[in-house]
């Protein structure tokens, strides 16, 4: 489903050049359940984004479901983000001036799909990580764990093939990580949805099926 | 993206920035609705103005031909459509009486109708008759003042340059000073040869619009002789149109400068607005964009943001002056409407503000999401 070759990333800033990625070489199939760990300053927010379509490498190439990236107009991409990927974030990022089913309906109304149907696809899928009874709260009115629930049920809402996870459980105490470890493992598990969590815990790293460890933008060999 | 879910987006979003929207609107609902006012009431004004000449009746509208291609002949047709119409011609000619010499008197070449057009009053005699331009008879009138100085009765006879002509009538002066001489026009041009080629004119003395009016005559006399068209000017009784037309250009100002300053005002206030939200809403552009929002959908909610503010605000302003003004004595319903629509043409540009600042929030990039706590 993914293949990554010789990717690399390198940030002007002004007469420095900061060597985000150097060379990263990664290949992800259809149903896997894949953690990435490293120090902090290592490049995984940025092979994340680079995953995610949010960026684009400074070079190497990248293929989603055999398709170039590299080669996607600007609306292609916010497509392919749309329909295909879903995002979970460490602070969570719900719009604040929204109830959590505003939230979670947002993918869809840039989809262009009509309000009623919008609704229940939202509402199912707050239910499925057992928010069915909180559509109403805005995101102040909600814990962090029920916060990053609702998050995932955005990134759940246009049943997309690939989830997305920076530090899904950094802000959370360990329980309710624990409880979102479990829903993305339930997901990859039931759905057949591909995961990649970036993390810098072990215990989280430990849930998943694979880790790799990034270090000085680069994958330590051995893994 | 739907375009009703555009309008829902940016309908929340305005919600959730009330004190910042509502400070927008009122600024803008205050321009429209002080300019409104203006206009209206300058507007009726000058309605009221135009509509008080009609009411006092007739006027007076003169042309000057300047032009010896148009004779009288070729100018009678206007005659059909203004009834009250009078040819004219006239010079300063010196006179004898008796011997007695006076330099410099006006004379006029008239038609019959002169004596109305004019409202002369006859005191002695008769006035101009059909029949004494058909023969080209030298017979005149005096005015009074004329009569005053040299003891002229009817039937005696005066000397217009070498020329002997009877008096057979004398009439009253509507000003003193105003000392002259009528005779047939057509007498007029066989003695006057010179003088006559110079220019004619015509009276006409009609109810209607002034400023309608002028432009009616203007276009006949350019279809009748349109390679002439510089050869004729149409004049008003004195500063009637000048009155209309500085008071019409002074009210034009006056909106146009408040017009330019709510613009300026309202437009500013939702370029900063929208500029202050894209500052604070980065991370939430981000956030939009990682999950599906394309450039132009970022682009049009802050547009329609800008636009909605400007709506609102029109149709605040447009209820409030409805309000203000029908409790006015006299109110007039189509000049308000006229009014409201005009001040609001010149705010529509508003809606366009939130350009600039929609381009600038389409720009934010998809990245932005995951790179701020
Ligand atoms: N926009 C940028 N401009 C310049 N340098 C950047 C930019 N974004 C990231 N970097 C640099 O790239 C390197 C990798 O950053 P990245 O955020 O991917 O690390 P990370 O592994 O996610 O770290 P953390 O665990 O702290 O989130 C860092 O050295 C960082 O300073
Ligand atoms: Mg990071």
């Amino acid at each position: 489903m993914i293949e990554m070759t010789n990717i690399t990333k390198v940030y002007q800033m002004g007469e420095k050049k900061v060597e985000a990625l150097r060379g990263v070489n990664l290949s992800i199939k259809e149903a896997e359940f894949v953690s990435i760990m490293g120090p902090s300053g290592s490049g995984k927010s940025t092979f994340l984004a680079i995953m995610g379509c949010l960026d684009i490498p400074t070079d190497g190439e990248y293929l989603f479901d055999k398709r170039k990236v590299s080669l996607l107009s600007d609306d292609e991409l916010s497509h392919l983000r749309n329909e295909k990927i879903g995002f979970v974030f460490q602070a969570f990022h719900l719009l604040p001036r929204m109830s959590s089913l505003e939230n979670v309906e947002l993918p869809l109304v840039y989809k262009g799909i009509h309000k009623d149907e919008r609704r229940e696809r939202a509402k199912d899928c707050l239910t499925k990580v057992g928010l069915g009874d909180r559509i109403d709260h805005s995101p102040s009115e909600l814990s962090g764990g029920e916060q990053q629930r609702t998050a995932i049920a955005r990134a759940l809402v246009n049943s997309p093939r690939l989830i997305l996870a920076d530090e899904p459980t950094g802000n959370l105490d360990s329980k309710s990580a624990e409880e979102i470890m479990e829903i993305l493992s339930n997901l990859n598990q039931e759905e057949r949805i591909t995961v990649v969590v970036v993390t810098h815990n072990p215990l989280v790293a430990e849930k998943t099926k694979k880790v790799y460890h990034l270090r000085d933008g680069r994958f330590d060999e051995g893994f | 993206m739907r375009a009703s879910d555009y309008i829902y987006l940016a309908k929340k979003d305005l919600r959730s920035f009330k004190l910042r929207s509502s400070l927008i609107i009122t600024v803008l609902a205050i321009g429209i609705f002080s300019s409104t006012l203006n206009l209206y009431h300058t507007s009726k004004r000058q309605d009221e103005l135009i509509s008080s000449f009609s009411a006092l009746g007739s006027q007076i509208i003169s042309i000057w031909i300047q032009d010896e291609g148009i004779s009288l002949s070729r100018l009678s047709f206007l005659s059909s459509y203004f009834p009250t119409i009078s040819y004219e011609a006239s010079c300063q000619k010196d006179i004898k009486y008796l011997r007695r010499l006076k330099n410099g008197v006006s004379i006029i070449g008239v038609t019959p109708s002169y004596k109305n057009v004019h409202s002369l009053s006859i005191k002695k005699g008769r006035f101009i008759l059909p029949c004494d331009l058909k023969e080209k008879r030298m017979v005149c009138l005096v005015s009074s003042g004329l009569c005053e100085e040299f003891p002229i009765r009817v039937g005696e006879k005066i000397k217009i340059l070498e020329n002997k002509v009877r008096v057979i009538g004398i009439f009253k002066e509507e000003e003193q000073g105003q000392e002259r001489i009528v005779i047939p026009l057509s007498t007029y041009q066989d003695i006057f040869l010179e003088e006559a080629k110079k220019y004619l004119q015509v009276v006409i003395l009609t109810k209607g619009n002034p400023e309608f009016l002028q432009k009616e005559i203007k276009r006949m006399l350019e279809r009748r002789f349109p390679e002439k068209k510089d050869r004729f000017d149409i004049f008003f009784q004195e500063g009637l149109l000048g009155l209309i037309k500085e008071q019409r250009f002074t009210s034009m100002l006056l909106i146009l400068g408040i017009g330019l300053a709510t613009l300026l005002l309202a437009g500013g206030g939702i370029v900063s607005l929208i500029m202050l939200s894209i500052k604070q809403r980065y991370k939430e552009i981000g956030i939009m964009r990682a999950i599906g929002a394309k450039k132009s959908d970022i682009f049009y909610l802050f547009l329609i943001e800008g636009a909605l503010l400007s709506v609102v605000g029109v149709i605040l302003a447009g209820g409030l002056s409805l309000l203000w003004l029908g409790l006015t004595p006299g109110f007039r319903l189509d000049i308000f409407l006229q009014s409201f629509l005009w001040v609001s043409s010149i705010c529509l540009p508003l809606s366009l503000c939130g350009y600039y600042p929609s381009l600038q929030a389409s720009r934010v990039s998809p990245i932005t999401a995951i790179r701020v706590a």
